[in-house]
């Protein structure tokens, strides 16, 4: 390894010849080299963190775990889903048939009253009364049938819902 | 014999009557003095017990809030996960304004989980030795993630009152979650959860224990963690540089960058790298000296990823940024005093699963006793071959541009350009059976350098060798730890330079000689990272430490055929480093 002995007493002719091989050393010496990809001891300033870490396969636990609340999408089996649908069918029935039997009921009135309308007057009637049916039908029981659809698309019902509760912590005497 | 006289028991009576109503006036203030204290009890009692449930309201309100925010995240994931195959944008949107939702949300879930302990640590105050508002405490750390305090309470409480249901399972969640594969700690929150879900379970009321989906689910993944592990070192060992898909949302840190600032304090034994057995230079009185040396720091790492063009499937790119400012002052010897300012980008970009280009660029100014005294510009172009998790190679060539700002001769002109070509290889010789990390990992290096400067006197050819072992020789299994980890390292780097051109005389023969000489640098070295801190844990600070000291032993020996080149040099280098 050591080749090199020292010949004799070297005078030096000329003044600093190694300011080039200075600059980089004392850049080592300061733990931030960077002409090299590996360094000497630690990195202790970072430096090569870029080139020198890659072979760490740890993940920290926190990366591990998620939220202990996460809820998980559980996928509704069939006969949840079903049940949802029908159930949907049914309130939309509901809904159809107070349309429905709120013209009827005008219908009704207008023969009893032997009112004499033109078939487009009737017609217009009609929508109108089907619309104000629905229209109170939906004050009333829209947000059941919100419920259902968000249920339908979130895959799960919000009776199912997982999440942290906290324990009653004073309890009654 | 009556030996009082009448008189005598008038005033015995009236002393008496002086003692009785001595007597009656103690009994009052004593009342009094025990109402008051009653009610005044009572009084705090009810404070209380309003805090308390003003503390549960607030920390049910973030479980509710915190429930939607994971809804939404799991949304966001799910979305992201559709785009990936082929960037939908659309998908990739709906995901990002699901992501912005979710985080909102969380947000607001820990406002609240910070209203309850606000709530919770006042009723403590009232009533210090009551356990509830102490687990309510704990309870709202464990929601607001800070788990090794939320330990402390529960631990405290179970003491206190002994283990009930709802201790068990919120002890069970903070050490499943604040530890990881290999750590008792995770072992015992697996226990808990299980005890937990036997009692709820035999209880016949399940009602009784409204967590039990819960503490089921966290068993579950955590049982699932070891093995999680292992596939997911299996797919890095088959596959390197495939990127995940989405790729994991990054930590989110304080500030953009990831900033240090760290103090040292060192020794110096040849400041001036004085040659062997020379006498000092006239005006300098020693050659050693103690120094300060102050470190400030930015990183920033950025992880990219874009899709294989071989396979299916994205690869990984990956973007850093470094600023490092060093300033060394020397006690004895100020002339020497130093500044060292270096700026650097490098960009990784995968080209197959295994092999990736990188290409490094840095410049670096310095400064000695206030004058520019040199800058270094390089540019760094390798192949990055990563085989496996346990062996990396590096094949690089690096253009350095120096230029010297001392006063110089043509012939000792430094300016000018250097040549290297590297081969790095890294291996890891033996890895940790429960999370597959490297503990002790092998680094060899080779190098070879040859420059071009304008003055003939500092032409050279350089060799370079270096061979470091790396042992970690502990690591936390949990976030609770205060130490985190602690690194040992020995490396020895040698290197030969012969210069090109004959400058030298020498006092035995007529003709000139070519200067050579060969440098031999031992370091030892300790690194401890303490104080895990989830809030800074990002690509630039992968363990999330706060805390860094280091301790580092150099020694610097150069034979030269130039006696004034040849000199021994020991650094001792202490310092402290606070990341944030």
């Amino acid at each position: 390894m050591k080749a090199i002995i020292a010949l004799a007493l070297g005078v030096l002719i000329s003044a600093s010849a190694g300011i080039a091989q200075d600059a980089r050393e004392i850049a080592r010496e300061m733990g931030a080299d960077t002409t090299t990809s590996v360094s000497p001891g630690t990195d202790r300033n970072g430096v090569h963190r870029d080139t020198e870490t890659s072979l760490e396969s740890r993940q920290h636990a926190p990366n591990l775990l998620e939220a202990a609340q996460a809820s998980k999408a559980k996928k509704q089996s069939k006969a949840q889903r079903k049940q949802l649908l029908q159930k949907r069918e049914s309130v939309l029935k509901e809904r159809q048939t107070a349309a429905e039997a709120a013209v009827a009921a005008v219908k009704k009135t207008e023969m009893t009253e032997k009112m004499a309308l033109t078939p487009a007057e009737t017609a217009a009637n009609e929508a109108l009364v089907r619309k104000k049916a629905e229209k109170a039908w939906d004050v009333k029981r829209r947000k059941e049938l919100d419920k259902i659809d968000r249920a339908l698309k979130e895959g799960s019902d919000d009776s199912t819902e997982v999440r942290l509760h906290a324990p009653s912590l004073l309890k009654p005497k | 014999m009556n030996r009082w006289s009448a008189a005598d028991r008038k005033g015995t009576t009236g002393f008496w009557f002086a003692v009785r109503c001595v007597h009656l006036s103690l009994l009052y203030l004593l009342f009094f003095a025990s109402y008051h204290r009653a009610f005044g009890e009572s009084d705090n009692e009810g404070a209380y017990k309003r805090a308390v449930l003003r503390g549960q309201a607030q920390l049910e309100k973030s479980y509710v809030i915190g429930a939607a925010a994971d809804r939404k995240a799991g949304d966001a994931k799910a979305a992201a996960k559709a785009a990936c195959p082929e960037q939908n944008d659309a998908l990739e949107t709906s995901a990002k304004l699901l992501n912005d939702e979710a985080k909102r949300l969380a947000e607001e879930a820990k406002a609240f989980a910070e209203k309850a302990l606000k709530e919770f640590t006042y009723a403590e105050t009232i009533m210090s030795e009551h356990s509830e508002a102490i687990f309510g405490e704990g309870l709202s750390l464990l929601q607001l993630k800070e788990y090794c305090s939320a330990i402390r309470k529960i631990e405290w409480v179970r003491k206190a009152k002994g283990p009930d249901p709802e201790t068990t399972f919120a002890l069970g969640n903070a050490l499943v979650n604040s530890s990881s594969v290999g750590s008792p700690e995770l072992k015992t929150g697996i226990d808990l959860l299980g005890d937990y879900i036997r009692r709820a379970e035999a209880s016949g009321n399940p009602q009784a224990y409204p967590n039990l989906a819960i503490a089921k689910r966290l068993k579950e993944e955590a049982e699932a963690k070891p093995k999680q592990l292992v596939l997911e070192a299996k797919r890095s060992d088959d596959e390197p540089n495939l990127a995940l898909c989405p790729m994991p949302i990054p930590g989110k840190t304080e500030l953009p960058f990831t900033a240090s600032i760290s103090s040292a304090i060192g020794y110096n034994n040849n400041v001036i790298a004085l040659g062997r057995s020379l006498p000092l230079p006239n005006g300098v009185a020693q050659k050693s000296s103690f120094y300060n040396e102050s470190t400030f720091a930015l990183a920033r790492d950025i992880s990219m990823s874009h899709p294989a063009s071989s396979s299916s499937g994205w690869l990984t790119d990956r973007l850093s940024l470094r600023y490092i400012f060093i300033a060394d002052t020397f006690q004895e010897l100020p002339t020497r005093d130093r500044l060292l300012q270096t700026i650097s980008g490098s960009y990784q970009r995968a080209i197959t699963p295994k092999l990736a280009g990188l290409v490094k660029i840095s410049d670096q100014l310095l400064y000695i006793d206030q004058s520019i005294f040199s800058n270094v510009f390089s540019a760094q172009e390798a192949l990055v071959l990563t085989l496996n998790t346990r062996w990396k190679t590096l094949l690089s060539y690096y253009l350095v541009r120096i230029d010297g700002f001392d006063p110089s001769t043509p012939a000792t002109d430094p300016d000018g350009f250097t040549h290297r070509a590297e081969l790095a290889q890294t291996v890891a010789l033996i890895q940790d059976k429960d999370d597959l990390s490297p503990l002790l990992a092998f680094t060899g290096q080779y190098g070879h350098e040859w420059n071009e400067t304008k003055g003939i006197t500092g032409r050279f050819e350089r060799d370079d060798l270096l061979g470091k072992l790396e042992w970690k020789g502990f690591h936390a299994r949990n976030r609770c730890s205060f130490v985190q980890g602690i690194t040992l390292a020995l490396s020895d780097q040698w290197q030969p330079d012969r210069y090109t051109n004959a400058t030298f005389s020498s006092s035995t023969s007529n003709g000139l000689f070519a200067r050579a000489e060969e440098t031999n640098a031992v370091v030892f070295a300790v690194s401890l990272t303490m104080w895990y801190d989830d809030s800074i844990k990002s690509a630039s600070l992968p363990e999330g430490n706060r805390l860094e000291t280091n301790f580092s032993y150099r020694h610097t020996t150069r034979d030269s055929n130039v006696n004034s080149k040849t000199y021994d040099q020991d650094i001792f280098l202490a310092s402290v480093k606070f990341n944030f």
